[in-house]
Parts: C-alpha cells; sequence; structure tokens
C-alpha cells in the first residue's frame, strides 16, 4: 500500500512537471535574471558592467526623482482605477441584473474594446482630446471657449485613456464578483422598510465589496504597469514609472538601472497584492 | 407582539408583461381583518405576481390595492408596512441573525434600547432565542425560515405575504413549520396572504383558499368548498386527486357513461354533455354488478392508502382504500371488478358551448 502510494506521488510529480517548467523557464527565471542584473554596475554612459553594486538601489532611494516618479505613477493608477469602477459599477450591476437574451451579446459589447490594440485606442482618444479634436471643435463652436483646453500631452489626457482601457477589465471582475447578490435580497430590505437608497448602502454596496476589491486591485496593477497609453496620451510630458523603465532601457540603454525601477515595481505588486488579499477576507467575513 | 390586521382588498387586479395572456387578470378579492387567505394554483397561475404587487415590488397594469380602506397601489414598497418572508428566505448574508430582524426596525428610526428588547421577543415567538450571534449560513433551512418569518413579523407589519415560505424544506419539517406559522398567525392575529402551489398545505393552513388559473379567480371558498364543492373541473383536478369520465345526459335523470346509466343528483337536458368527476375514495369496488364493469390492471401501495386503478371498455378510474381496512388484500392484477359511486358523490360539470 504504502509503495503504492509512494509511486502515486511520483506520477503525480511528473505529471506536474511539463507545468513547473514552463513556469520556472517562463516566468521565475526571468525574473531572476532581471534581479541579477539591477545588481550589476553601470559606466557613465550606461553600459552594462561586470560585478556586484547596490549602486541604482541607492539611487532610486537618494535621488527625490524616483520618489517623485513613484508617486506620480500611484496617484496615476489611483486616478483611473477610481474611474473605471465609478463608470464600471453601474454597467456591471446593470448587467448582473439583467434578464434577457441580450444579456450575454451586452457583456461582449462590455469587453470588446479589449479586441482593440490599445496603440490604436490610444490614437483614438488622440482624435477626441486632441487641440483640435472633436471636443475642442465642439467646444469652440458653441462658443465655450477661445483656446483649446489642453486635454492630451499631459496627465489629464493619460488619466481619460487609461480609465478607458481599464473598463472593460473592471466591469468583468465586478461582474464575475457579483454572485453572491441577489436582487431577491434587495427586495426584502424594500419590504422591510428600506428606500432605494438604504437598500443600495446597506445591502447591494457591502455585498458588492469583495467583487470592488477584486476589480480595483486588477486595474491598479495594469495600470500601474501600463506603458502604451502613457507614452502615446503623454506625449512625452507625463514620466511614471513604466515609460522610465523604457527610457532607461531603450534610450539611455542602462539597463541595470531600468532593472531596478522593474525590480521596485515588483516589489509594489507584492505589497497591493498582500494587502488586497486582507482587503478581501476582511470585506467577504 | 400586537399587530394591527389590516382588511385588503383588491380591485380589478390586472398584470400584462405585453407577451400573451396577462399573467393576472380581473382579480376581485376581498381578506378580512386576522384572516389566513391561500393563494393556490399551479405554476404560471399568476398567484406570485399576484403577491408580488400586494407587496409593491411589481406594478399592477391596472386595478387597485386596498389596505384598510387605504389604496396602496402608488405607494412605494418601502412605505407600505407589509412584512414577506421569501421563498428563498432572503437573508441577508452579511449581517447575523440579530441585525437581520432589526433591519426593518432600524429602518423605522427606533431606539437601539427598544431593538434589542423586540429583537429578542421576535426570536423568542420562533423559538431561536440564543441565536442572536449565527450568520444565517451557519442555520438549518427550518431555522432560517424561522428567522425569515421572525424578520418579517418584528416591524408588527398590517399583513404577512408567505411566498411559498415551506418549498425548500423536507417533507417532515414542511408539517412542523406548517403548524408552527398557523399557531403564530392566530396568536397574533395577523391578516396573512400564503402563496402556494401545494393543495395538502393551503388547505391545512388557510380560512379560505383561492385557486387561479391562468391568472384568474378560479374559486374562492373554504378548505371544504373548494375541496368537495369545486367550481370547475380545473378546481377538481387541482385540489386533491379525482377521477373524470365523460358522460353524456339520458334525460331520465341518469347520465350514461361508457355505455352504463348512472344515476345523478343534477338534472341535465337530454343529450347535453358533461364530465363526471368522482373522488378516489368515493369509488366502490364490488366483486361484480355495480354500474360499470371493469379489471383490476394495477395496484400503488403508498403507506396509508392503496390505489386501485381499474379500466373497463372506455373509462379507466382509481379507487382508493385506506390500508387499516383488510379488505383491499384480496385484489390483484386481472381480477374483474364492478365498480359504482354513491350518486351524492359524482361532481358533474356540463359542457358549455366553448367546449370547457
Amino acid at each position: 500500500m504504502a509503495g503504492d502510494r509512494e509511486g502515486r506521488r511520483g506520477l503525480a510529480a511528473a505529471l506536474s512537471l511539463p507545468a513547473v517548467a514552463t513556469v520556472s523557464l517562463g516566468f521565475l527565471l526571468p525574473v531572476v535574471w532581471l534581479a541579477r542584473m539591477s545588481l550589476n554596475p553601470s559606466d557613465a554612459s550606461g553600459a552594462l558592467g561586470e560585478g556586484w553594486t547596490l549602486h541604482h538601489y541607492k539611487e532610486l532611494v537618494t535621488d527625490s526623482f524616483y520618489a517623485d516618479l513613484a508617486l506620480a505613477s500611484l496617484k496615476m493608477s489611483v486616478t483611473a482605477t477610481f474611474f473605471a469602477l465609478m463608470v464600471g459599477y453601474p454597467i456591471a450591476l446593470f448587467l448582473h441584473r439583467l434578464e434577457s437574451r441580450w444579456k450575454t451579446l451586452l457583456v461582449l459589447l462590455a469587453i470588446c474594446p479589449l479586441l482593440v490594440s490599445g496603440v490604436v485606442r490610444a490614437y483614438g482618444w488622440i482624435v477626441i482630446l486632441g487641440d483640435a479634436g472633436w471636443i475642442n471643435s465642439m467646444l469652440k463652436g458653441a462658443g465655450l471657449i477661445d483656446r483649446p483646453i489642453r486635454l492630451v500631452n499631459n496627465h489629464v489626457g493619460v488619466a481619460i485613456g487609461l480609465t478607458e482601457s481599464l473598463l472593460p477589465y473592471m466591469t468583468l471582475s465586478l461582474l464575475a464578483g457579483l454572485g453572491r447578490l441577489d436582487r431577491g435580497l434587495e427586495e426584502a430590505a424594500r419590504t422591510l422598510g428600506a428606500s432605494p437608497l438604504r437598500t443600495f448602502l446597506r445591502i447591494t454596496l457591502p455585498l458588492s465589496l469583495p467583487a470592488v476589491v477584486l476589480g480595483s486591485t486588477i486595474c491598479f496593477m495594469l495600470a500601474i504597469s501600463a506603458f502604451v497609453t502613457p507614452r502615446l496620451l503623454g506625449g512625452g510630458r507625463v514620466f511614471l514609472l513604466a515609460t522610465e523603465i523604457y527610457d532607461q532601457a531603450l534610450l539611455t540603454l542602462n539597463w541595470p538601472l531600468a532593472a531596478t525601477i522593474a525590480v521596485a515595481i515588483l516589489v509594489l505588486f507584492s505589497l497591493v497584492l498582500v494587502a488586497s488579499g486582507r482587503l478581501q477576507r476582511r470585506v467577504a467575513q | 407582539m400586537p399587530s394591527g390586521g389590516g382588511r385588503l382588498a383588491l380591485a380589478g387586479l390586472r398584470k400584462d408583461y405585453g407577451v400573451g395572456e396577462p399573467a393576472v387578470d380581473r382579480l376581485d378579492l376581498e381578506i378580512g381583518q386576522g384572516e389566513f387567505v391561500a393563494l393556490l394554483g399551479p405554476s404560471g397561475c399568476g398567484k406570485t405576481t399576484t403577491l408580488r404587487m400586494i407587496a409593491g415590488l411589481v406594478e399592477p397594469t391596472a386595478g387597485r390595492i386596498l389596505l384598510d380602506g387605504d389604496d396602496l397601489t402608488a405607494k412605494p414598497v418601502h412605505r407600505r408596512n407589509i412584512g414577506m418572508v421569501f421563498q428563498n428566505y432572503a437573508l441577508f448574508p452579511h449581517m447575523s441573525v440579530a441585525d437581520n430582524i432589526a433591519f426593518g426596525l432600524e429602518m423605522r428610526g427606533i431606539a437601539g434600547a427598544d431593538i434589542r428588547g423586540r429583537v429578542a421577543e421576535a426570536l423568542a415567538l420562533v423559538r431561536l432565542s440564543g441565536f442572536e450571534a449565527r450568520r444565517p449560513k451557519a442555520l438549518s433551512g427550518g431555522q432560517q425560515q424561522r428567522v425569515a418569518l421572525a424578520r418579517a413579523l418584528v416591524i408588527r407589519p398590517d399583513l404577512l405575504l408567505l411566498d411559498e415560505p415551506l418549498s425548500n424544506l423536507d417533507a417532515k419539517l414542511r408539517e412542523e413549520m406548517r403548524g408552527e406559522i398557523r399557531e403564530i398567525q392566530r396568536r397574533l392575529g395577523i391578516t396573512t396572504v400564503f402563496v402556494t402551489h401545494d393543495q395538502t398545505e393551503a388547505l391545512a393552513l388557510a380560512d379560505r383558499v383561492a385557486v387561479m388559473e391562468r391568472g384568474r379567480l378560479a374559486q374562492l371558498g373554504t378548505p371544504e368548498d373548494v375541496y368537495e364543492r369545486p367550481a370547475t373541473p380545473f378546481v377538481a383536478r387541482f385540489v386533491g386527486r379525482i377521477n373524470a369520465l365523460a358522460a353524456a345526459a339520458g334525460g331520465d335523470g341518469r347520465l350514461r357513461i361508457a355505455g352504463a346509466a348512472i344515476p345523478v343528483a343534477d338534472l341535465l337536458p337530454v343529450g347535453a354533455r358533461a364530465t363526471v368527476m368522482v373522488r378516489p375514495q368515493h369509488i366502490a369496488l364490488t366483486p361484480s354488478g355495480g354500474a360499470l364493469s371493469g379489471r383490476i390492471t394495477g395496484l400503488t401501495y403508498v403507506g396509508d392508502v392503496v390505489q386501485i386503478a381499474v379500466a373497463g371498455d372506455g373509462f379507466a378510474v382509481v379507487a382508493e382504500r385506506g390500508t387499516a381496512d383488510p379488505g383491499w388484500r384480496g385484489l390483484g392484477p386481472g381480477q374483474d371488478v364492478g365498480v359504482a359511486w354513491p350518486a351524492t358523490a359524482a361532481l358533474v360539470f356540463p359542457e358549455n358551448a366553448n367546449g370547457r
């Protein structure tokens, strides 16, 4: 019997080997390399040197430029996540309650922006938000403004573009998390004397909090690592951690510094995940 | 827990969803103070829609709902002061038992100390004292049912609505809860409307039963009325088991069924077609003779009674015998028997012009 069990355990290990190998080679190894590279020295031109140094981590901690970058990234991600939540929550609630044969189609419609490349969507926003774009043309035509309002190549443009790109993910994760929310519970609250607003605050909102935490976590992660949207809608004037990694890696060619920033984001990721897990447990009771 | 029992009146109530027949149509119903009325019918007969219209969860297309003379029709749900128990109980999963019951009191702005007292009182009423801190999911089905009942009653509603509250319980518990609901309802004297598709439940609980068919009220009466004097073949079929036989009037006070002449109490014009209905317990089986002769096709033993299926030339009936009476033991499939019933036990439904 014991031998049989051992044999089975061996078989299980053998069967999981391909998955373990894929994850190790595809994800773990590159991260280890990245971490190693962040400890390589770089010379004045940025070229990769041999040996070990904590120089780039010191730079990251002492140079206030990076602290500002991290703060800007954090602010941008929180802003975009917040607005995606504000727009996505009513959509998800509506779709969750829908009892129609069009439901599947409408859910598909809510996530179909994912079918369009982020680059194309960013250019789409430039057409709408640019100085000669739709919004400015309309406002000018209506005589409300003399000079165009800056809506792209700044933080506002990036925030709008990021919010839109996060929206399908937010809607989907909210929809997945709203399972516990039963229409009957809201009806019960109403018969017990709760107005629609109080029903929302006491029943709907608390029961949807796990979904809110889940959706916000996913969107925050996507936002802080987003590169295309900040790059295109920021027009080179918006500096975030993700754009800085790109600049360091491909323009300055300082790979060790780029790797150091990447590791810093990874640490931030883990912290957010742990916090989110804690929060998730608390709101789910 | 004193409670104001309200008088409920439904006048010309109608709900049209815009597709097919209206879910509820031309429904008039008056329910007296403290009365317990069951809305009984098959699924899709409009009974739940009616209950939800009374609660305010569904807006009527036409008609009025009056409670103690006040028109409720335009009043939003949360101002109606109606207690409702839902089929799946709808207990708030993120609140304790005590918080669930306190919810309605909180919404009414009642002070904390009073709330605690009334929650304790309501829990005592449903025999769940000591369960205050539990979460609904840590309770059994019967206990959840009781919390739902306590939550609906603690607000001292003018009207109590029960939407198939026993259908999720197993048979034994259902019978127990049935007695308990009836007892609490009597003690509080609260006007109650109970929706069910289970005729036994309706007969056992209600002062009056409203049988519904395709959105209309088919019959309103005491349990004895609807069982013994059903107004339509539909009611006869739905409330209890019954045999239906096609017949034609002979003009001599007798009906011809499958070639035999059977005496009945009602007089019909010669040649009129009718359906004769007889409850299984009224059918007598004789060794031979009887008005109709047939052959036993099968016996079904269900414990307290045994059902004996008999088929003959152009008819088939089921008779029922209590198993306490050993008379059925000699019977078996293939035996020839005579079938008869007392004339007073036969329900005769003449076929009207449109064939119903």
